[in-house]
């Protein structure tokens, strides 16, 4: 074993596991055998409850026709009183008490249904597993049923409008991104580091999701904020994210069930960006153009020539030329089977989704799952969980300010296959002719076809769990957990690769490495006891993880052999490597009491004390805690119309973990020379986020389920790089320190109802809504800049006592007082500035004397104190809001998600960089008046301003979108049989899906769902790959 | 029993715990940089560090941030791209410079050369500490070598300060550090350029009669040894450069003390046998870069500013009116260097700069004296040019000059300041002799010739610093930089910036 702690802790467990093996019982006399029939409220057989006898751990699942059966063994047949409980989702649980005694018993259920799932159970953040109206924290379940008809491709997508506080966001359509996922706002200054945590089967994964299957995902329980995720301590703040996968303990006892699902589908966009369809330059009688001369008036409106006047350089549109159609297919078996208290489920699934750029073949990615839960004793049963995923990707060179981005500038007039006439030998030849290609960054094509990207994941995530119940109010687990990933990243130009001035370059190649091992153990006891109604629960843990990551890169671009990839055929010379060590191990103790008084008084508490080698040796011990309460109001009163009315109130603390290099003193090592580079700060301490949230959780009408939840939180001691005067510090450039604080306001609603409830007809929708404010209430460090997207311009200013998301840059003037704030424009008065200036069709104020001519620009505003770089924007929305409707019409169900938000800007640094090019449509004259035309030069130069942030380009972010659209039809038991399948199908399903089907809002870009290094608080359109429309076909069969 | 054995369990759990708790050391190393206890930890690191130092210095004050910016305000180049603050910084009428922190090139060209000289300042600090700590045990010869590069660095990343900004902080290896500003507070250029020359001074003391020499790497001149006398003439030239440069204006210029700048250029570079220039041989873009050669001399960057080209030949206008090139005239040109240093390259249809930011950017010559810097073979090659030319930071002709004008402004040997001006405006230039009859006058404007033709790009900043001691800035160009506002705002002082000419903001220009 690589680490001599982790592997004591799993002997220990082992050992923990052989003490509790000592201990079964011995069989003596006649079994209990409880069986019976479970029926849905129109006394359908329900199928998949789970029966069971929780304080033996013992149960079934009923089958196809609602029949469940299991026995007792005889040894714990005491004639004592159980309970048996019956549960399914989307259904109310049902206990029935039941005397056990030898024989049979039979014991039936009708259920009924339970759109807000009060009974259903939840285990994370709490003592013990409580159901969801017994809960005090926020705590969102996620189940099967709401993410099964639409299968996704990560795991944040899955969570999209499904859940109040959890915005996510997908930033970039590249073909197996992870989309961005933030709750409630941000814990950090930094880019991209608000997102929750991740926790799958009970081990916190380390490398992300984006290798993980979402089909595997039977349920997600989501807190939070730090009044609910203080149980993880310092890696609560962002929340926390529990992934449960398939397992086999709910298959009917003793049948093998094979699950197929294959689905195909097409590719393609849905909204292009206006394109500019008229050149600058003259344009003859003959109708081809005169690319050396510039039209006089300046005025980019000359149409370009048709394909019949000139079948070289007429008008393309690049992107619906080069942009393409393509097939995703994405697979998925299972193959589960459950015998008495043995149960596996294994799956393996196939995803290709080659995207929409040509030439490339886009992500690939395939999951093996294998999960195991073995029943040792009625006291002791132990689980796996194994998934082994692999990912390939070709796609390095596309998003950002790469290959789409070039073909998004790629001239119109030219025919990229072959951009220097047919004669032209070089397929998609690199070097554009200059005259025509203004600014010529070469052929995308050309780079798409010989720049060969290789991108290799793996992943093995494995959770091992025992558990053992010596008593009914004891019970203790011990999970051993490892997260392993590697992941080569290599780029290949061959020797004579054509750069864009058609020059042969001695090629390129690069190979990256990254290889991360993490390791944790948990033990935990639970205590169960009770005075009377009052009921307590007490859990304590201990929590062990170390994770081991080491990264190699390296690099040369001089191939002295031709045709060869290997890193021993380049010039030494060229070679540059680099390596890095990144070790982390953190300890963690947990004490969480939960009280239950008659089910209508709860609180719970919890004590978490977390070290961990990142933080400063002064500061490595750090507490954090939770109080929470609620009272379940309708349990002693009844309110007319109202089920379930629940007030609850909870205050706690989680944070965040600085990151392996923050808190050591740094020199940088570059050619053989040290620099200083960082000072050491020992008193670096996890940043800390303190919330307090109010909640209501209603039930009325028999029909309504309602949520609101108001919370605030202030995030003490956020991290921030803090610039240090070189001078002063002896020549460190930077210090990390806990020197902000970041507070943000949430309220958030979920309502979910069944509409209408018919046996050949229901309607049920859920509606999540939420509004977060986010503020910078202190700074210990000057304001800064903060870079994002595009190519990095700081148009994000962080500054004491002002929102976080404000968006800086040169403000244009749009009114003629805003001249007079100016003080270079001392003593100008209204009546002079209207008689200089004017406005232009845009609605900005030019100077009189060049409206219409090529000196024509707009005027920069300045404020009273002389600042030119002014607030031009805010991406934070009003609201965002995700709704999701099921209809059910005899065999068909109709599943739409549509989500979006209302307010909030964006920064469309797409449409700046294509103004330098001309190639948005903005810039096009020819449908204006003559007297409103604007010069060329004013948006070439003046807007585009080498991509300097400024207010032209600021847009309202508002959206809604057609996120998912889902038709399927489930065949009925007899109407297999009528087509001869019943005796050996057990399910058969068709399915017409629909993904980023249609989006309504006035941005003109590509898409609103714009974001940038992984956070929502970066609205920046910087030539992403565009989110693309997907249509597709399913079918799953049952065996 | 099931309470003995529920005993049992909890006190194995409880023993778990308690083992696991016991068992965790927290403290890991970060292998993977290092910190100042292991970086300067043995001699060699220190040698390293001293090392380190100078080549920082050199990116300080060669580097493309601010020697181009700088350049294109002393009008000595022009270029009109946004890039290393060149636009902005040659605008017409002149804009104040735009001190603020908001990132991009105008920020870089004031908080480039100020951290790079307060680097190489701690480095050259942390290497006298530790020589002076004994790290070289009895070997006096190391530490005496290592110690009198490190206090160069320290004159020279100090003078840069004083030259370039109009206040700086005086930081040397008795400063405790870290340090809070309430402590050491910022001083005006007079005062840093006077501690700057007193390091200078103590260079010039500890070379002096000294036959030690350090290893070439540590500072690749081209054609001499770093022997203790070359360093010590070194030493020299840049006190009489710092001496000459630092006024701002023709009244502090007259009141320098070029007594001072006599003594120290008689003992500088170009003085006793062999003259040499204080310049770098580039080792291909590694360590040893010259990026305002690299840029200065390639033509789709940057151009000879019309007001050079029309002192060489006066038939040409100072500044371009409107964006038709001009045609070359080549025999309007009697200076010989006009063929070997300069390239007439017409701009024509694929042109750099666009019109629209300023006919006054416009100009078809280039410089090209050292093209090798710039790849060597035109302007198509530039980016895999080999940059392994020769860089010089100060020619012996600068010293030179600095010889003669200290001549001419103490009412010296006005023979020896022709003599001296002949050096390159004859011996490269083949113009007529300068000569005594010339009188001071003459003599003074040969020698502003001189730096703008023979000392054209090749140390940062140098035309800047001699226009503006002549007062030949345009109107309202900035004579020193402030202080770049992200020091400002870490000191929690108030950000004030100069420069500009109306109808813009106007700041002082000094």
């Amino acid at each position: 074993m690589r680490n001599p702690r982790a592997g004591r802790l799993v002997a220990l467990a082992a050992s923990f596991l052989a003490f509790a093996l000592t201990a079964p019982s011995l069989a003596q006399a006649q079994d209990a055998v409880i069986k019976g029939t479970v029926t849905g409220p129109q006394g359908e057989p329900v199928e998949g409850a789970q029966i069971s006898i929780q304080t033996m751990l013992i149960g079934s699942a009923s089958n196809a026709k609602g029949q469940y059966s299991f026995s007792v063994s005889a040894s714990d047949v005491k004639g004592q009183t159980v309970n048996v409980v019956a549960r399914r989702l989307g259904f109310a649980a049902v206990t029935k008490q039941l005397a056990l005694s030898a024989g049979e018993h039979t014991v039936d259920f009708a259920m009924k249904q339970d759109v807000r799932r009060l009974d259903e159970i939840v285990v994370t953040g709490v003592a013990g597993a409580t159901e969801m109206k017994n809960t005090t924290i926020s705590i969102s379940k996620v189940n099967e049923d709401q993410i099964k008809e639409v299968p996704a491709q990560d795991i944040g997508t899955l969570l999209t409008g499904k859940v109040a506080g959890v915005e996510v966001l997908s930033e970039t359509g590249l073909p197996g991104a992870s989309a961005t996922v933030q709750i409630r706002g941000s814990t950090v200054l930094q880019i991209g580091n608000s997102s929750p945590t991740y926790i799958i089967d009970g081990v916190v994964s380390k490398n992300g999701i984006s290798t993980i299957d979402p089909s595997d995902i039977v349920s997600m329980e989501v807190l939070k904020g730090a009044a609910s995720a203080t149980t993880y301590g310092s890696q609560g703040a962002n929340g926390v994210i529990a992934v449960t996968t398939r397992r086999g303990q709910n298959l009917e006892d003793g049948k093998v069930q094979f699950t197929v699902r294959s689905e195909f589908g097409k590719t393609d966009i849905e909204h292009y960006p206006p394109l500019n369809h008229s050149t600058v330059y003259v344009v003859g009688t003959d109708g081809k153009i005169d690319y050396g001369n510039v039209d006089p008036d300046n005025f980019m409106d000359n149409p370009f020539p048709t394909p019949q006047q000139d079948p070289d350089h007429y008008w393309r549109n690049q992107l619906k030329t080069w942009l393409q159609s393509n097939s995703v297919t994405n697979n998925y078996i299972t193959l589960g089977y459950r015998k008495g208290n043995t149960n596996f489920m294994g799956s393996f699934s196939r995803l290709a989704d080659p995207g929409i750029m040509p030439i490339l073949s886009g992500f690939k990615r395939q999951n093996f799952r294998f999960n195991l839960d073995q029943g040792i004793t009625d006291k002791l049963d132990v689980s796996a969980s194994m998934m082994y995923g692999s990912t390939s990707s070709d796609q390095g060179q596309v998003d950002g300010a790469d290959d789409f981005f070039g073909l998004l500038q790629a001239p119109p007039d030219l025919d990229l296959a072959h951009p220097n006439g047919p004669a032209d030998t070089v397929l998609y030849d690199n070097f554009l002719p200059p005259d025509i290609a203004n600014n010529s960054r070469g052929n995308p094509l050309y780079d798409l076809l010989h720049t060969n990207n290789n991108n290799q994941t793996e992943r093995i995530f494995g959770a091992f769990t025992a558990r053992y119940r010596p008593t009914t109010w004891l019970a203790l687990d011990a999970t051993y957990g490892t997260d392993r990933y590697n992941n080569l990243d290599n780029t290949y130009q061959f020797s004579g690769y054509l750069n864009s001035d058609g020059v042969s370059q001695p090629g390129s190649l690069t190979y990256g490495t990254d290889r991360d091992r993490a390791n944790n153990a948990a033990i935990n006891g639970t205590f169960s006891y009770g005075l009377q109604a009052l009921k307590a629960t007490t859990k304590v843990s201990y929590l062990y993880d170390d994770e081991h990551e080491d990264v190699v890169n390296t690099n040369g671009n001089q191939f002295k052999l031709r045709h060869i990839q290997a890193l021993n055929a380049i010039d030494p010379t060229t070679f540059t490597a680099n390596s890095a060590i990144f070790n982390t191990r953190s300890v963690q103790y947990l004490v969480n009491q939960g009280l239950n008084y008659n089910d209508r008084y709860l609180l719970q508490g919890t004590y978490v004390h977390d070290a961990s080698s990142l933080f400063g040796t002064a500061a490595r011990n750090n507490d954090f805690y939770q109080v929470s309460g609620a009272w379940r109001v309708t349990q002693d009163f009844h309110i007319p119309g109202f089920q379930e009315l629940k007030l609850r109130a909870a205050n706690g603390t989680a944070g965040l973990r600085p990151a392996f290099a923050d808190q050591y003193e740094t020199y940088g090592v570059a050619n053989g020379q040290f620099s200083k580079n960082t000072l050491g700060n020992v008193d670096l301490q996890p940043a800390i986020q303190h919330e307090t949230e109010f909640g209501i959780d209603a039930s009325f009408l028999n029909r309504f389920d309602l949520d609101v939840v108001h919370s605030q939180r202030r995030t003490n001691n956020a991290f921030l790089q803090v610039p240090l005067s070189v001078a002063l510090s002896g020549g460190f450039q930077s210090q990390w320190r806990n020197a902000a604080t970041i507070t943000g306001k949430t309220w958030e609603m979920a309502l979910t109802t069944r509409v209408i409830e018919n046996p050949g007809f229901s309607y049920s929708f859920s509606l999540t809504g939420e509004q977060t404010r986010q503020h910078i209430d202190r700074l210990d460090a000057p304001p800064f800049q903060q870079n994002a997207g595009g190519q990095g311009q700081g148009i994000f200013y962080y500054k004491q006592g002002e929102d976080l998301g404000i968006i800086y840059g040169t403000k244009w003037i749009t009114d003629f007082r805003q001249l007079l704030d100016n003080p270079a424009n001392a003593g100008m008065t209204l009546a002079d500035a209207q008689s200089l200036y004017t406005k232009n069709v845009e609605g900005y104020v030019v100077l009189k004397a060049d409206k219409g001519t090529a000196n024509e620009q707009p005027i920069a505003y300045v404020d009273p104190s002389g600042n030119n770089k002014v607030v031009i924007g805010n991406v934070n929305p009003d609201f965002t809001f995700g709704w999701a409707n099921t209809i059910k019409v005899r065999s068909f169900t109709v599943y739409a998600l549509v989500s979006g938000t209302q307010g909030g800007q964006i920064y469309d640094f797409t449409k700046q960089w294509m103004f330098q090019d001309r190639r948005a449509g903005a810039v096009d004259q020819s449908g204006r008046k003559p007297e409103d035309k604007i010069a060329y030069k004013y948006y070439e130069n003046v807007l585009y301003n080498v991509l300097n942030p400024n207010s032209y380009f600021v847009e309202d972010g508002s959206f809604v979108k057609l996120r998912e659209l889902s038709v399927n039809y489930q065949f009925s038991d007899a109407l297999l049989h009528q087509i001869g399948l019943g005796n050996f199908v057990r399910s058969l399903k068709l399915a017409v899906i629909g993904r980023n089907l249609k989006t309504w809002t006035k941005y003109s870009g590509f898409d609103p769902e714009a974001g940038s290094g992984g956070d929502a608080n970066f609205r920046i359109d910087g030539f992403r790959y565009p989110a693309f429309r997907t249509i597709s076909g399913q079918i799953e069969i049952g065996f | 029993m099931r309470l003995i054995q529920a005993g049992t369990l909890l006190a194995a759990a409880g023993a778990i715990l308690t083992l696991a708790a016991c068992s965790q050391d927290l403290t890991i190393p970060n292998t993977n940089a290092p910190s100042t206890k292991v970086a300067n930890s043995t001699p060699d690191d220190i040698k390293a560090l001293a090392a380190t130092s100078i080549q920082t210095w050199h990116d300080a004050n060669n580097e493309v941030n601010p020697s181009l910016a700088l350049s294109v305000m002393a009008d000595a180049l022009t270029g009109s791209f946004n890039n290393f603050g060149m636009n902005l910084s040659s605008s017409e009428p002149r804009l104040a410079y735009p001190n603020n922190t908001t990132g991009g090139d105008y920020t870089s060209m004031a908080q480039d050369p100020w951290y790079n000289n307060y680097t190489a300042l701690g480095e050259a600090n942390d290497a006298i500490r530790a020589i002076d700590g004994g790290i070289f045990g009895d070997d006096t010869v190391t530490a005496q070598s290592y110690k009198a590069l490190s206090m160069l660095t320290q004159g020279l990343a100090m003078g840069n300060i004083a030259l370039i900004f109009d206040q700086g902080f005086i930081v040397d290896e008795s400063t405790p550090v870290p340090v809070d500003y309430s402590t050491l507070p910022l001083v005006k250029y007079p005062v840093v350029a006077a501690a700057a020359l007193a390091k200078l001074d103590a260079v010039i003391a500890a070379t002096q009669g000294k036959h030690w020499s350090l290893p070439t790497e540590v500072l690749p001149l081209s054609t001499v040894d770093l022997t203790a006398e070359n360093l010590g003439r070194i030493a020299s030239t840049m006190a009489a450069r710092l001496v000459a440069y630092t006024p701002r204006n023709g009244t502090e210029n007259a009141a320098a003390d070029w007594a001072k700048v006599l003594t120290y250029a008689e003992n500088g570079i170009s003085a006793a046998n062999p003259a040499f220039d204080f310049a770098i041989i580039e080792d291909g873009g590694n360590l040893w870069w010259d990026g305002y050669k690299a840029y200065g001399n390639y033509g789709p960057w940057l151009r000879v500013s019309m007001r050079v080209m029309h002192e060489m030949n006066p038939a040409l206008p100072s500044e371009y009116t409107s964006c038709a090139s001009i045609d070359e005239d080549a025999a309007g040109f009697h200076d010989a260097r006009y063929a070997t240093d300069f390239t007439y390259k017409p701009l024509g249809k694929k042109i750099p700069f666009s019109c629209a930011r300023g006919a006054w950017h416009f100009s078809d010559w280039e410089h090209s004296r050292y093209g090798l810097n710039a790849g060597g073979a035109g302007d198509v090659t530039w980016y895999s040019g080999t940059f392994t030319g020769v860089a010089p930071v100060v020619l012996a002709a600068e010293n030179d000059l600095l010889w003669a004008e200290a001549l001419v402004r103490t009412g010296g040997d006005l023979s020896l300041a022709a003599t001296l001006i002949n050096n390159t405006r004859v011996t490269r230039g083949h113009l007529t002799p300068a000569t005594a009859v010339d009188g001071a006058a003459g003599l003074l404007a040969d020698i502003q010739y001189e730096q703008d033709v023979e000392l054209l790009t090749t140390g940062g900043g140098l035309q800047w610093y001699n226009r503006r001691r002549i007062d030949g800035l345009q109107t309202g160009t900035p004579r020193h930089l402030p202080v770049p506002a992200k020091e400002l705002e870490i000191d929690k002082l108030p950000i004030y910036t100069f420069g500009g000419a109306a109808p813009n903001p106007v700041y002082p220009d000094q």
